[in-house]
């Protein structure tokens, strides 16, 4: 059964008005959206192919009404949704059809921005991309840079742990958020962190990061700002076959050098990336790697030295090194517009699995067989410094039934990732999309670890609830915690 | 003292933890013992010690990952990786001189689960950071796993990077899998002598705010200056202000001279050359500087822009030294001639600025017990012990090690 099925299933149990009613109370009336139109602006994310209309939406503007919200939910036991921009790829922000979407896009303040402790403290629904404008001109930055980093909230970055194509050398969010304001499931504030390093006690946040919005809602964050480097410059790499490609950036990280960034497209990418840009890439290359260096003009070009020597053993048929802005941009011009450029072509499900390197060539041939089998074409799109591959499975949303063969593909292919021993989201999260295939990656005893937190922060199971965990072991799980005596918990 | 556990593998961990539970008794985790002095201690666990569990499990260079079971020693781990050029990025500290142990001692499982980061953890992150994978036994008596061996996997909640820091008290690792680093090819320090302690704090600042990836940044006041500067070329009788750039030896010319010109307001920079460049940093991370058995030792994570201010007031209340690792943010305090070791008003000083204050050794004056761990506010303590009832209801695990009842 898919997931819509199974959505569909589920309770549109009688809500009483009265939510509505308290939700007025605490609320101004242009923080409360009821009206069919309205709602459905929120009836997805970037996951469109699941559509689901929220029982009503709230627009909180501080940490006060989110806590307000949540006390209304508690005391009616209706479900919340958090939700930042909308742009999770893995449907964490579609609502459950008896939910509250607690939107957080008007908490979009700046707060503090304190250069001495390199933090700036920002309100949940601030954009990535805002944080890092605020402290250019200091010579700062927020290091984390998912692809949607211009809409996309910090919300969302720490509900599912984003990343982007420079955590290769600054790590995902998770180490990057010193600290957290929280409301939680019962309308509870708490904080964790704060603006020094390495909390005590247990490590919350490491939980809290990635826990997609099913722990508390997040209504600010204190980040970790870097000092910017002097200068980043790309080359472009074309090889003649992806073995050559992944050895070659097998034998980069291997002699010891560790590039910002090392991005891998294959011939269909490449293609469509250079129809629809323009960027000037080589379409006689079976796979292109980008590779970019940060520092001042002659550290990179001496980086540039070192990786031209050692790709040369893999026989390049294709070099072109930026030594201007505005070549480096034209090189990142096709990979940044990439899954634009393939949504010109096809609807696609972006896949987001990761692999060891040593599987690269491997996976990469099984994924073709896999999606020849279901007579799909696919593109691969590829963070070779991290192992984090993004293929893109092209389908016909238009034809009956196309979904649900995509996604099987897709599961597939996540299984592959696993047993070759990497995992089924390196950077989208599970959501949605991925909550029946956590089973690939866990055990059972593993995921009953992982509710266990989640009954801890969330014993009515009411925040973002049918994400991340299989529906089936989920209701199991909780069947048989609140039928324990509490024996073993006290 | 009680017969030590030593289990081989998963089956053996598995059955101690299960008998201890159903005999109701409990066990002190341990790997070799070296931070066996820091935390709550009591005779009643029985010593459960992981050091049989050791052996290098995965370890793929180009990868730059390695995993290797809990009990598997730190130098063996590292001698695996020097042949790679690569190193365990987070520069974990060394209490072998404070607490007069065998040097080289430790396990990676006790690395992780104390989370003590070095110098350079101000650029590189905390070993917590670092620890991607963790296979585990919980009070239960369940093995269970999370993370995995590749370093971007955000499927699920991150039970692995939960271990680090929970000192044992919620699962035994078994096995850990950890995100490596290149070893940078050269590195060398700017030495600045002498500076008031504000200055200095200032330098510091000024100086990671640079593009060039300042990858330490301490001030140590004059007494303990002196036995970092143990064989190294420059020394004074001052205090001294030092800033760690590692890098290719060209860009180490560059990014010096750089930070030469930028802070050559401070006062003259020496600049420190390997192999004692090496040599301080490598003090550092075993704490030469406080290896004085008399004094009371505390770690203070607070916020850099307050640290200042905050050792001033301290200062004034207690009879301490105060020296300052990650630019700032992180102050070692000795402090003598005090009951509580200082502690009533460092936590307070420590709690008005943010952060948290660690009691790593009590010295001899120490006659009233503290909590080595800083307290938890009622919410936090709450939310530790249920996360605590979940992992281990029964309280087999380093039961109170770390806070009472948890």
């Amino acid at each position: 059964m898919g997931i819509f099925s199974k959505l569909q299933e589920k309770i549109k149990s009688a809500i009483p008005r009265s939510v509505i009613r308290d939700l007025s109370e605490v609320l101004k009336p242009d923080q409360i959206v009821l009206d069919q139109a309205g709602l459905q602006a929120f009836e997805t994310d970037a996951l469109t192919a699941i559509q689901v209309l929220p029982f009503v939406v709230v627009m909180p503007e501080s940490t006060a009404d989110v806590a307000a919200v949540a006390k209304i939910s508690h005391k009616y036991d209706v479900p919340m949704v958090p939700r930042g921009a909308g742009t999770s790829l893995a449907g964490g922000a579609i609502p459950t059809s008896n939910a509250i979407v607690v939107c957080l896009s008007r908490m979009n303040k700046i707060l503090d921005i304190d250069l001495v402790n390199r933090s700036a403290k920002v309100q949940a629904g601030v954009t990535n991309l805002a944080i890092s404008a605020a402290v250019d001109r200091d010579g700062f930055f927020y290091a984390p840079d998912p692809s949607s980093q211009l809409s996309c909230t910090i919300a969302g970055n720490i509900a599912m742990n984003s990343g982007g194509a420079h955590c290769l050398k600054y790590g995902v969010t998770t180490h990057n958020i010193l600290g957290v304001k929280l409301v939680t499931a019962e309308g509870e504030i708490l904080e964790f962190g704060g603006p020094f390093l390495d909390p005590a006690g247990y490590d919350f946040l490491s939980l809290i990061v990635g826990s997609e919005g099913g722990l508390g809602i997040v209504t600010e964050a204190t980040v970790m700002l870097r000092a910017k480097p002097e200068g980043a410059r790309p080359l472009l790499l074309g090889f003649e076959s992806h073995e050559q490609a992944g050895d070659c950036v097998a034998a980069i990280i291997g002699k010891g050098y560790l590039p910002v960034a090392i991005e891998f497209m294959d011939k269909p990418a490449i293609k469509a990336c250079e129809e629809h840009a323009r960027a000037g890439y080589p379409l006689d290359v079976e796979a292109l790697l980008i590779i970019e260096f940060e520092g001042a003009t002659e550290e990179i070009d001496a980086s540039f030295q070192q990786v031209l020597r050692i790709a040369s053993q893999f026989n390049p048929v294709h070099k072109r090194i930026a030594n201007t802005d505005e070549e480096a941009q034209a090189i990142w011009l096709g990979r940044k517009s990439a899954f634009g450029a393939i949504g010109r072509i096809s609807e696609y499900l972006c896949m987001d699995g990761v692999i060891p390197l040593s599987k690269l060539s491997h996976v990469l041939s099984k994924i073709a067989e896999i999606c020849s089998s279901y007579k799909f074409q696919v593109s691969n799109i590829f963070h070779a410094g991290d192992g984090n591959l993004h293929p893109l499975i092209l389908y016909d949303a238009n034809r009956t039934g196309e979904f649900q063969r995509v996604e099987k593909c897709g599961a597939e292919i996540l299984e592959l990732c696993v047993m070759a021993g990497g995992c089924i989201t390196g950077e989208h999260g599970v959501g949605l999309e991925k909550r029946d295939l956590m089973t690939l990656q866990f055990s059972e005893t593993d995921l009953i670890n992982q509710m266990r937190v989640k009954l801890l922060f969330d014993p009515n199971w009411v925040l973002n609830p049918d994400k991340v965990f299989p529906l089936e072991l989920a209701e199991t799980f909780r069947r048989d915690e609140s039928s324990l005596s509490d024996g073993e918990s006290t | 003292m009680q017969d030590m556990l030593t289990p081989l593998v998963n089956r053996d961990l598995k059955d101690m933890i299960l008998d201890a539970k159903d005999k109701g008794t409990s066990l002190e985790i341990l790997g070799h013992g070296t931070k066996r002095m820091i935390g709550r201690y009591s005779e009643k666990n029985v010593p459960l010690t992981m050091r049989r569990f050791s052996e290098v499990t995965l370890y793929e260079p180009s990868e730059l990952v390695i995993s290797a079971r809990a009990g598997t020693p730190i130098v063996e781990i590292e001698r695996e990786l020097k042949g790679y050029g690569q190193h365990l990025p987070f520069e974990h500290l060394d209490f072998s001189k404070l607490f007069e142990t065998e040097p080289g001692y430790g396990t990676i499982g006790s690395l992780f689960a104390t989370n003590f980061s070095g110098s350079r953890r101000l650029l590189k992150g905390s070993a917590r950071d670092h620890l991607i994978g963790v296979k585990g036994i919980n009070g239960r008596g369940e093995s269970f796993s999370s993370g995995g061996r590749v370093m971007k996997n955000v499927a699920g909640y991150d039970l692995a990077k939960l271990m680090a820091n929970s000192w044992g008290t919620l699962a035994v690792m078994t096995e850990v899998t950890i995100k490596l680093l290149p070893t940078p090819p050269s590195e060398c320090t700017l030495f600045l002598y002498g500076l008031e302690e504000d200055i200095a704090l200032e330098a510091l600042r000024t100086a990671i705010a640079t593009p060039y990836e300042v990858s330490g940044a301490v001030h140590l006041n004059k007494t303990h200056a002196f036995p970092c500067l143990e064989g190294v070329t420059y020394v004074q009788d001052k205090a001294v202000t030092a800033i760690r750039l590692e890098n290719t030896p060209k860009s180490l010319a560059y990014r010096s001279e750089k930070i030469r010109e930028l802070l050559s307001a401070f006062g003259e920079l020496f600049y420190i050359d390997e192999p004692e460049s090496k040599l301080f940093w490598q003090n550092m991370r075993q704490l030469a500087f406080l290896a004085n058995r008399d004094d009371a030792i505390w770690r203070v994570s607070t916020s850099p822009q307050r640290a200042f201010q905050s050792a001033r007031q301290i200062k004034k209340l207690v009879d301490s030294q105060v020296s300052y690792d990650w630019g700032g943010g992180l102050l070692w305090i000795s402090t003598r001639g005090v009951a509580d070791m200082g502690s009533s008003d460092i936590r307070r000083i420590i709690a008005q600025a943010g952060g948290h204050a660690t009691l790593i050794y009590p010295g001899v004056d120490a006659t009233q017990p503290v909590s080595p761990f800083h307290p938890l506010d009622p919410a936090h303590m709450q939310l530790t012990k249920g996360l605590k009832s979940m992992f281990d209801p029964a309280g087999v695990l380093n039961p109170g090690r770390m806070y009472d009842g948890v």
